[in-house]
C-alpha cells in the first residue's frame, strides 16, 4: 500500500516533469524505499505551479489573427465557439486564468483558494458544506475606470442563476447558496456542498452596465451588439474598440489591467480578429502576409501548411476534444415506447435482425475494442497526423491515469464472441440467440468521417460483426430531446443509435464527466445518452463531484478510467490536434489547449522588431 | 398598358405575402435550429435549451411564429393572441395602443446571432454586394454583348465556335474552384493580389465604418485603389462564369434580329452594314437581352453566396451562407424578403419589356 | 418566331434545275418533287452543325461510359490497402512518389487519373461510377423541369387573364423559395434512405421549370394572336389541336436550348450544392461530390483530384449544350440548311 502511494507520487512527478521538457532534468528522484516508514509520505496534487515564464516585450504594435468562424457572441458566458472563447479570453479576466499546462495561476485574485492555505474550508463556518474565500488585488478597475469589486462578482452569480437567463451552463453556480462582500477586495462563496471544480466559478461581468438591462433583452443579445461593443466594461488585457460584422473585430489595450505574470498592461497597442470566409482562403491569406497568426486549424491542414512552405510556423498541439465510438449501452427492455429512450437502432436497415441490442452485450463491446485498428484509422485516413488515444483524459491533465494501450487483435475479438455465444453463421456473421450480430454505426457527413466509418465496416466484417454505415446531418445525430422523435436519424438524445462516431470536448476539470456517464443522467434529464449504468462508475464520479482534495479526485477518476476501459464506457479513436500557425512578428505566444485558447496569455504577445 | 401596371404593384402585395408565408414554413419545417448551437455541449442541460428558445419565441407553432413575425400577433403572450394586453388589435401602429413587432410595423426583428437590428446587419452588407455583384454585372454584360454579337457577325466561323466553347467552359466551371484557384495563384505563389475582405486591414479600418468614410476622406486616391485589388479577383471568378450564358443568348437574339425582313429590306436599300448591324439589328437584339438580365438582379441580392464566402467579402451572400449554416431565422427572412420583393418587381418589369417589344402581345 | 412551314418544299439540295437558253419544254425535264419530312431536314440541317456532331459523339461516349464503365471498374467504397501510404493521394500514372522531393520515382500503367487524398481511392474509379448518377441527375431533373414548366407555360399563355395571372404569380413564389431548405426539407419525406439521390433530383426538378415556364408562355402569347391561329379556331380546331399540333412545334427550338442549359446548370449545381453540404449523400459517387471533396487537398498540391471530374462536368455541359444549339439550328425554319 506504500509502495503504491510512492508509486502514484512518482507518477505525479513525472506527469509534472513530461509537462515542461526543461525541467525533466531537474526533477527530484524519489529515493527507493525497502521498508514501509510508519506513516505513508502524503501525496500532494498541486493546481497553481504552473511554469510559464514569458519573455520581456518591447511596447507597442499590432497583431492580426486570422479566423474562419467569425464570433458573434462576446457575452463571455454565451460564447459557444472556440473563436468566441478565443476573443473572451484576450477581453475578459477572471479570479484564475488556465495555463497551458493544465495549470491554473492567479489572475484577478491574489492567490488560488485551496484546502492547503485554508482559502477552502471544508465544512464551511456558517453551517454551508464549503466556503471559499477569494481575495482580489487592490484598485482593480474595469477598463472604464469603474472599480472591479467583489460586488461584480455578486453580481455575476446572480446573473447566471437568474431564472430568466437561458443557453448557459449555470452547473457550480447552481451550488452557491450565498456570496458574501465582508470587503470589497474579499468574495466569499458559501456553497450548500461540495462542488470539485470550484476554481472555474471564477468568472465576472460588469454590474453597472448589465444591471440596467432587462434580462429578457439580454438573453436577445441587448447590450452586446456590435454596435454595443465599444461601450462594453472589460477586465482583461485588451478592451473593444470596434465589431465590423463579417469583417473584423479590433481589440486595443485596457491600460486598467495588469497581466498576471507582467504585472504591466498589454504590451499590443491593438489586437485585431479577421474573419475569413474559408479555411483554404485563410491559409492563402497568411501566405500572403495579410496576418500575423492563423487559429481555428485542424491536424488535415498540416499537409496543406507544409505545402505551403509554412512548416516552420507549425504550432500543433493534442487539444482536449477527442474523437470517439460511443457504444449503445441499452438492451431495449425498458424502452419508453413513445420516447425511444432505453432502446438501440431503429433503422429500418438493421431491423432484420431480430429483437435486443448487441451493443448491449459487454463481451461485444470488447470485442468491438480489439476489432477496430486505429493506427490504420490514423494513418490512411487521417495522414498520421493525430494522436491515437486510449482514454478520454488528456495526457497532461493531474488525474491522468495511463491504461494499457488498446491492441489490434482480431482473434482476440474473435475468441471473446465465441466465448460468449456468438456464433459465426453460414455467410460469416454472427449470431446470438437469434440476434444477429447486425449494427448501425452513426456520424455526420464529414468527409474524415465517412472514411473512418468505411474502415471500421471492413474491420468488423472481418471479425464477423455486420455494420452499415450512416453518415446524417448533425441537426439528426445532435437532434435536441425535444426536436426530435424516436425515428430522427441517429438521434442520439432518443437512442436511435448502435454506435455513434463523434467527438467530446473535455473540461480541464473532470467534473465535466459527471452528467454524461453517471445512471441519473438518462434523457431527458440529462446527457447520458449512451445509457451507461454501472454502480461503481456512478460511486467514482460521487466521489469527484462531492471533494476538493485533489489526491482524492485523483484517485477516483483512476477508478473512472480504469472502468471506463474495462467496461467500454467508450472507444476512444484519437485526439485532436490544435493547430495554429504562428508568424516570426508574434512574441511570447504559448499554445493553450485547455478553453481558455491561444490567447488566453494575449497581453504578454508583443511584436517582435 | 398603366392599368396593367398598376394592377399587377397593387397584387404584389398578396404574392409577397404568399411568399413569405411559404418560404417561413420551409425555413422551419427544415430541421434544425438556432438551438444547434448547443448540441453536443453536455454543460448546457434541455432545460436550457427550452428557456433558450422560449426567448426566441421558437417553442410556438409555425402558423403563431409567423404571425408574430408579420405583426399581427403580440409576441409577449402565447398562442395566437391578435389583440394585445390592451385589447387592441396587434397590427395597429404602436401610438394607437398596437403591437411594435414584424413587418408591417417595419420590425424585422434581430439577429438570433449577433443581436443586431436584421434591417441594420441587412443594410450593412447591402453596399458590398452591391459594388461587387454591380462591378461583375457591368463586366460581364459588356462582355456578353460583345462576345455575343461578334460571334453572330461571324457565325460559325472559327472565333464563333472557339468563343462558343469557351463561354461553356466557363459555364460549366463551378465558382468555388476556380475562386480558389485564383486565390492560390495569384494570392498564395505570386503575391501579386489581396485573397480576402475590401480593404488592407493592416492600413485602412474596416469598410463602412465611420472611420472608413473619415480615412477615405482624407486619401480618396489610395482607398480607391485599395478597393479596385481587391475587388479583381472575386469580380474575374464571378464574370467568367457568368458572360457564358447571357453571351449565347446575344447571340441567338442577334442572329434572330439579323434574319427578320427589315434587316433585309435595309441591306437591299443600300445602307452601309455597319449601320444596319449596330444601328437597327443590335437596338432590337438587346431588348429581350435586357429583359434577361433584369430577371438576373434579383439573384446578385442574395446569389455569389459562394463568391463572398471564398473571398470573404462582407456581403448579402456571406451573409446568406453564414445565417444558414447558424439558422439565424431573421436575418434569413430578412434576406429572402428582399430577394423576393425584387423578384417579383424584377418580373414585372421583365413582362412590361415582353410587351414592348412584341405589340402582338396583349395583356 | 417561325411561320408554319408549309406541307410542300423543295428539297434545297436538289441542284437547281434553270432551263437552257431558248426555253425549254417543261416536259423536258424531271424534276423530283418528293418533299423531305421535318425530321429528316432537321437531321440535314443537324449533319452540318459541326460542333453539334461533336457534342453528339461526347454525350453518346459519356452515357455509353457511364452504363458499361463501372461493369468493368466497379465502386469499391473502401480502397485496398494501398501499396504506398501517401496521404495527399499520388499523381496519374505513379506508383510510387517521393515524397521529400515531391516527384515520382517509379511510373506505371496505373491510375490513368492519380489518386484521391485520405483513403487514396482511384479517381478513374470514381469519375466513371459517377458519371451515371450525374448524368441521370442532370438529365431527370431538366425533364421534370420541362415537363412542368411547358404545361403551365402553355396554359398560361395559350389561356391568358386570370389562370395566367394566377400561374405566373405562383411562378413568382417558387423563384424567391430558398433552395436549400427546400433540399432539407424534401430530404425529410425520403426517410430512412441513406440514398438521398431521388431527393435531389426533384428538387433540382422542381427549381428548373420557372424559366422554362415563361418562356414557352410568352411564345404562346405572342404566336396565339398569329393569323393562322385565328383561322384555326374559326375553322373550329379544338384548343388542345391547336396547342399541340400548331404552336408547340414552334416553341420547340427554344424549349431545346433551355433544355440543354436545364441540364448543364443542373449537373453544375449539384456540384455547388455538394460543396455546401447539401448534397448527395457520399455513399454514392457524383461529379460533383468528388470535386467538392477535392477541394480540401488542392492546396496541398493536388490538382488531379478536382481536375477529372471538373473536366468531365465541362464535357458534359459541352456536349448537351453543342447538341442543343444543333437541335434549335435543325429545327428552325429560317436557318439554312
Amino acid at each position: 500500500m506504500h509502495k503504491r502511494v510512492l508509486g502514484l507520487l512518482a507518477t505525479s512527478l513525472v506527469v509534472f516533469a513530461a509537462c515542461n521538457p526543461s525541467a525533466a532534468s531537474n526533477a527530484p528522484t524519489t529515493p527507493e524505499v525497502t521498508a514501509p516508514p510508519a506513516t505513508p509520505t502524503p501525496e500532494f496534487v498541486a493546481i497553481d505551479q504552473s511554469k510559464y515564464a514569458p519573455t520581456a516585450g518591447t511596447s507597442g504594435g499590432q497583431i492580426l489573427m486570422g479566423d474562419w468562424q467569425e464570433a458573434n457572441q462576446f457575452n463571455p458566458f454565451y460564447a459557444s465557439q472556440v473563436t468566441e472563447a478565443n476573443v473572451a479570453s484576450a477581453a475578459f479576466a477572471g479570479m484564475v486564468v488556465g495555463t497551458y499546462d493544465y495549470q491554473f495561476l492567479p489572475d484577478l485574485a491574489t492567490t488560488i483558494p485551496t484546502t492547503a492555505n485554508g482559502g477552502v474550508v471544508v465544512p464551511g463556518a456558517s453551517g454551508d458544506a464549503m466556503t471559499v474565500t477569494w481575495t482580489l488585488k487592490p484598485d482593480l478597475k474595469w477598463s472604464d475606470g469603474q472599480p472591479l469589486t467583489c460586488d461584480d462578482f455578486k453580481f455575476t452569480w446572480q446573473w447566471v442563476m437568474d431564472p430568466a437567463n437561458s443557453g448557459i451552463s449555470t452547473s457550480g453556480y447552481e451550488d452557491i447558496s450565498s456570496i458574501d462582500c465582508p470587503s470589497p477586495t474579499s468574495v466569499v462563496q458559501h456553497y450548500k456542498n461540495v462542488y470539485e471544480g470550484y476554481v472555474l466559478i471564477s468568472g465576472v461581468l460588469p454590474q453597472h452596465y448589465l444591471k440596467d438591462i432587462p434580462m429578457a433583452d439580454q438573453v436577445k443579445g441587448a447590450g452586446w451588439t456590435p454596435e454595443d461593443m465599444p461601450k462594453v466594461p472589460t477586465s482583461g488585457a485588451f478592451k473593444f474598440e470596434s465589431v465590423t460584422s463579417g469583417q473584423e473585430l479590433r481589440l486595443v489595450r485596457n491600460d486598467n489591467y495588469k497581466g498576471f505574470k507582467s504585472n504591466t498592461p498589454a504590451y499590443l497597442d491593438t489586437l485585431v480578429f479577421k474573419w475569413y470566409g474559408d479555411p483554404t482562403a485563410m491559409i492563402a491569406g497568411f501566405v500572403a502576409g495579410e496576418v500575423d497568426i492563423m487559429t481555428d486549424l485542424l491536424a488535415a491542414d498540416i499537409p496543406t501548411l507544409k505545402a505551403q512552405g509554412l512548416e516552420s510556423e507549425i504550432s500543433a498541439i493534442p487539444s482536449l476534444t477527442y474523437e470517439f465510438l460511443r457504444p449503445n449501452w441499452a438492451d431495449g427492455s425498458k424502452m419508453d415506447a413513445t420516447t425511444g429512450v432505453g432502446g438501440c437502432s431503429r433503422n429500418p436497415a438493421v431491423a432484420d435482425r431480430g429483437t435486443g441490442c448487441p451493443a448491449s452485450d459487454p463481451a461485444f463491446r470488447q470485442a468491438l475494442t480489439f476489432a477496430v485498428n486505429k493506427d490504420e484509422i490514423n494513418s490512411r485516413v487521417l495522414g498520421g497526423l493525430e494522436q491515437v488515444a486510449n482514454t478520454n483524459v488528456a495526457p497532461d491533465a493531474y488525474y491522468f491515469s495511463d491504461q494499457p494501450p488498446a491492441t489490434f487483435d482480431p482473434e482476440k475479438a474473435k475468441s471473446i464472441l465465441d466465448a460468449a455465444g456468438w456464433t459465426v453463421g453460414a455467410d460469416g456473421i454472427r449470431a446470438k440467440g437469434g440476434l444477429r450480430a447486425k449494427i448501425e454505426l452513426c456520424s455526420t457527413t464529414r468527409q474524415a468521417r465517412i472514411d473512418t466509418l468505411k474502415l471500421i465496416v471492413d474491420q468488423l466484417k472481418a471479425v464477423g460483426i455486420e455494420a452499415i454505415a450512416n453518415n446524417v446531418s448533425a441537426s439528426d445525430i445532435f437532434v435536441e430531446f425535444n426536436d426530435g422523435t424516436k425515428d430522427t436519424a441517429c438521434g442520439l438524445s432518443h437512442s436511435n443509435f448502435d454506435v455513434a462516431e463523434h467527438a467530446f470536448g473535455v473540461s480541464v476539470d473532470p467534473i465535466g464527466n459527471y452528467s454524461t456517464y453517471d445512471s441519473k443522467f438518462f434523457e431527458p434529464t440529462g446527457g447520458n445518452d449512451a445509457q451507461i449504468s454501472d454502480p461503481d462508475l456512478d460511486a467514482a464520479l460521487e466521489k469527484v463531484k462531492g471533494t476538493v482534495d485533489f489526491v482524492e479526485v485523483k484517485h477516483a477518476m483512476a477508478t473512472f478510467q480504469k472502468i471506463y476501459i474495462e467496461k467500454v464506457v467508450e472507444i476512444p479513436l484519437y485526439f485532436r490536434k490544435e493547430v495554429e500557425v504562428v508568424g516570426p512578428k508574434l512574441g511570447n505566444f504559448f499554445a493553450n489547449p485547455t478553453s481558455a485558447g491561444p490567447t488566453w496569455n494575449a497581453v504578454d504577445w508583443y511584436v517582435k522588431a | 398598358m398603366a392599368k396593367y401596371v398598376v394592377r399587377r404593384l397593387i397584387q404584389a402585395i398578396p404574392v409577397i405575402i404568399g411568399i413569405t408565408i411559404a418560404i417561413y414554413a420551409i425555413m422551419l419545417l427544415a430541421p434544425g435550429g438556432p438551438q444547434q448551437r448547443f448540441a453536443n455541449n453536455p454543460k448546457i442541460t434541455n432545460e436550457q435549451r427550452e428557456k433558450f428558445k422560449k426567448a426566441w419565441g421558437l417553442d410556438q407553432p409555425i402558423p403563431v411564429q409567423y404571425c408574430r413575425w408579420i405583426g399581427f400577433c403580440d409576441p409577449d403572450q402565447d398562442g395566437i393572441a391578435l389583440l394585445t394586453v390592451k385589447n387592441v388589435p396587434n397590427f395597429l401602429p404602436e401610438s394607437l395602443g398596437g403591437g411594435d413587432n414584424g413587418m408591417i410595423h417595419g420590425d424585422l426583428g434581430f439577429s438570433i446571432d449577433s443581436g443586431e437590428s436584421v434591417g441594420g446587419r441587412i443594410g450593412k452588407a447591402a453596399l458590398p454586394t452591391l459594388l461587387l455583384a454591380g462591378s461583375a454585372l457591368i463586366l460581364w454584360i459588356t462582355l456578353a454583348i460583345l462576345l455575343g454579337v461578334f460571334a453572330a457577325l461571324k457565325r460559325y466561323s472559327f472565333f464563333d465556335q472557339a468563343a462558343t466553347v469557351f463561354s461553356y467552359i466557363g459555364f460549366a466551371m463551378p465558382t468555388f474552384w476556380l475562386g480558389l484557384m485564383l486565390i492560390l495563384i495569384f494570392g498564395a505563389s505570386l503575391k501579386v493580389l489581396p485573397v480576402s475582405g475590401m480593404v488592407d486591414a493592416r492600413l485602412s479600418p474596416p469598410f463602412g465604418s465611420d472611420q472608413y468614410w473619415t480615412y477615405f476622406g482624407k486619401s480618396p486616391g489610395t482607398a480607391i485603389v485599395d478597393i479596385v485589388r481587391h475587388l479583381i479577383l472575386p469580380v474575374v471568378t464571378l464574370v467568367v462564369v457568368s458572360v457564358a450564358g447571357d453571351s449565347r443568348f446575344v447571340r441567338a437574339s442577334m442572329l434572330e434580329a439579323l434574319g427578320q425582313d427589315y434587316v433585309r429590306t435595309a441591306r437591299a436599300k443600300g445602307l452601309p452594314n455597319r449601320i444596319v448591324t449596330f444601328r437597327h439589328a443590335l437596338r432590337n437584339a438587346l431588348l429581350p437581352v435586357v429583359t434577361n438580365i433584369g430577371l438576373e438582379i434579383p439573384f446578385l441580392f442574395s446569389g455569389a453566396v459562394v463568391t463572398e464566402s471564398i473571398f470573404s467579402w462582407p456581403g448579402e451572400g456571406r451573409l446568406f451562407i453564414n445565417s444558414i449554416t447558424n439558422f439565424d431565422y431573421t436575418i434569413l427572412m430578412g434576406i429572402l424578403l428582399i430577394a423576393a420583393i425584387l423578384t417579383v418587381l424584377a418580373n414585372l418589369l421583365a413582362d412590361i419589356l415582353y410587351a414592348v417589344v412584341d405589340p402582338r402581345i396583349k395583356y | 418566331m417561325g411561320a408554319m412551314i408549309p406541307p410542300n418544299v423543295t428539297d434545297p439540295d436538289q441542284p437547281d434545275v434553270t432551263p437552257p437558253e431558248g426555253g425549254p419544254a417543261a416536259a423536258d425535264y424531271e424534276v423530283s418533287l418528293r418533299s423531305l419530312s421535318q425530321w429528316e431536314l432537321a437531321w440535314r440541317k443537324f449533319r452540318q452543325h459541326r460542333l453539334a456532331i461533336v457534342g453528339l459523339g461526347l454525350l453518346f461516349g459519356l452515357v455509353l461510359a457511364a452504363i458499361v464503365g463501372p461493369i468493368f471498374v466497379p465502386f469499391t467504397p473502401v480502397p485496398p490497402v494501398p501499396n504506398q501510404l501517401v496521404y495527399t493521394g499520388r499523381p496519374p500514372f505513379c506508383v510510387s512518389l517521393d515524397e521529400a522531393k515531391h516527384a515520382c520515382t517509379q511510373f506505371g500503367l496505373v491510375r490513368p487519373f492519380g489518386e484521391t487524398g485520405g483513403l487514396q481511392a482511384d479517381v478513374f474509379m470514381l469519375v466513371l461510377n459517377g458519371a451515371r448518377t450525374s448524368l441521370f441527375l442532370g438529365f431527370t431533373s431538366m425533364a421534370i423541369g420541362v415537363l412542368i414548366g411547358t404545361i403551365v407555360g402553355a396554359v398560361a399563355g395559350y389561356v391568358g387573364g386570370f389562370v395566367d395571372n394566377l400561374l405566373m404569380r405562383f411562378v413568382d413564389v417558387m423563384l424567391s423559395l430558398p433552395l436549400l431548405f427546400v433540399i432539407l426539407v424534401v430530404a425529410r419525406f425520403f426517410k430512412g434512405a441513406q440514398d438521398n439521390v431521388w431527393s435531389i433530383i426533384i428538387v433540382f426538378g422542381l427549381f428548373s421549370w420557372m424559366g422554362v415556364s415563361r418562356l414557352v408562355r410568352s411564345l404562346f402569347l405572342s404566336i396565339r394572336e398569329r393569323e393562322f391561329v385565328e383561322a384555326a379556331k374559326a375553322v373550329g380546331v379544338r384548343d388542345r389541336r391547336i396547342i399541340f399540333k400548331h404552336i408547340l412545334p414552334n416553341a420547340f427550338s427554344p424549349i431545346v436550348v433551355a433544355a440543354s442549359l436545364i441540364v448543364g446548370g443542373n449537373i453544375s449545381g449539384e456540384a455547388f450544392v455538394s460543396f455546401l453540404g447539401f448534397g448527395i449523400n457520399p455513399s454514392t459517387p457524383t461529379w460533383g461530390n468528388i470535386l467538392s471533396n477535392a477541394l480540401a487537398f488542392i492546396a496541398q498540391g493536388n490538382w488531379w483530384w478536382p481536375l477529372f471530374p471538373g473536366l468531365a462536368i465541362i464535357l458534359a455541359v459541352l456536349a448537351v449544350n453543342f447538341v442543343g444549339d444543333g437541335l434549335r439550328d435543325a429545327f428552325d425554319p429560317r436557318s439554312r440548311a
